[in-house]
């Protein structure tokens, strides 16, 4: 009886200093939170417009698609060494591998304005069933910026590609 | 003495006490605030201790827990181009305080995470070095828990824990090279998150809140 007596006395001081214990092993925190998220689009579309063939010269016209991302565009022709191409339009240069490049970032709903492709050597006197094939392809890359926020193009990054064909 | 042990009664009155003494302690509390509106002879002034923590975004704070004010400000996001993006940790407590903060990066398109996109592709620049560690273990390529060394005192600012963010071009050709997926558009986030314990204690508390104090390696 004397035990169990003390035990239970001993059982109510720890309830007690219980009390405080909870609030010894408790400590102050805090904390805040804040978050920032930014859309980009990644999509590229863009299409080749070509009039009908005037006098052997190609006249051709790149069009990005209204929901594209701005982008940089190059073209270059393939029409064997027999009919060698020249090519002109103002906004066009001549880069790297035959590449001719639009100098101009195009925009969203944007059109460079018409890259010339002339075909030469075209024979005077071609006779019925004589052919040859002219085939302009051209390539799309989204516009990208260095750290200082100047624009370039990456040829390695290209993502939409097309051809206009044309002969006789 | 033997017999006032023995005695039920003491038992009874021991229990009696024990009992007071607990709701007391949970009442107290409570009965702080009444006391000093219904009675004006008696009151008492108690000055409690407030711990508060928050983000900064250059110079100013981020109450309402957005981030990229000043990016968004400069139009069409520039995908390759450095935008600064300085970000620290400012003490709104009223006591001193040890601070961490945790960053997650991650992209989303229309159906929730794009998991295929890698996230160290945000690149938001950490600073180093000027007070702050990275928690190496802790880290991942989607999260970076840094820790500051120093002990924060009440409205100080942290050296800044980031300093730039730059978008890595290459997101362009793995969004579109990404399996099956096609991505028209998708969302670049980060999400920080500060954190303060009190220095009262500091590594005692840092473990017990963060499993770890500020300075271990």
């Amino acid at each position: 009886m004397k035990k169990r007596h003390v035990l239970l006395a001993v059982l109510a001081a720890v309830m007690v200093l219980s009390i405080g214990v909870g609030s010894a092993v408790a400590y102050f925190t805090a904390s805040a939170e804040a978050e920032g998220a930014i859309p980009i689009k990644l999509k590229t579309t863009t299409t080749i417009e070509e009039p009908d063939l005037f006098r052997w010269i190609k006249h051709l016209v790149i069009t990005n698609d209204e929901k594209s991302e701005p982008v940089f565009v190059r073209a270059k022709g393939f029409s064997g060494s027999a009919y060698p191409l020249t090519y002109s339009g103002e906004g066009w240069t001549e880069g790297e591998d035959g590449w001719y490049e639009y100098e101009e970032i195009l925009p969203a709903g944007g059109s460079t304005k018409e890259l010339l492709v002339g075909i030469g050597n075209i024979p005077e006197d071609a006779v019925e069933g004589q052919s040859f094939n002219v085939t302009v392809v051209y390539e799309s890359t989204p516009v990208q910026y260095d750290s200082d926020g100047t624009a370039f193009a990456d040829w390695s990054l290209t993502l939409d590609t097309g051809s206009s064909e044309g002969g006789r | 003495m033997k017999k006032i042990l023995r005695s039920p009664i003491t038992l009874v009155v021991l229990f009696v006490v024990a009992a007071g003494m607990i709701l007391a302690g949970t009442i107290g509390g409570v009965l702080a605030a009444p006391l000093i509106l219904v009675d004006k002879n008696y009151f008492a002034s108690m000055e409690t201790s407030d711990i508060g923590v928050g983000l900064r975004e250059g110079t100013a704070s981020c109450e309402d827990g957005v981030l990229f004010k000043d990016i968004l400000k400069e139009g069409d996001f520039k995908i390759g181009k450095t935008y600064e993006e300085l970000l620290s940790v400012e003490n709104t407590g009223d006591i001193r305080s040890y601070v961490r903060v945790t960053v997650y990066k991650y992209w989303t398109d229309e159906n929730g995470k794009a998991v295929d996109l890698d996230p160290s592709l945000i690149d938001l620049h950490f600073v180093t070095g000027s007070g702050w560690t990275v928690d190496e273990e802790a880290s991942t390529s989607e999260r970076t828990v840094l820790y500051y060394a120093s002990v924060l005192a009440p409205g100080e600012v942290t050296s800044p824990f980031a300093d730039t963010l730059t978008i890595n071009g290459k997101v362009v050709k793995l969004a579109n090279e990404a399996g099956d997926l096609d991505y028209d558009q998708v969302t670049f986030h980060v999400q920080a998150v500060a954190d303060a314990v009190q220095d009262h204690n500091g590594d005692a508390a840092m473990t017990s809140a963060w499993g770890r104090t500020n300075h271990a390696g």
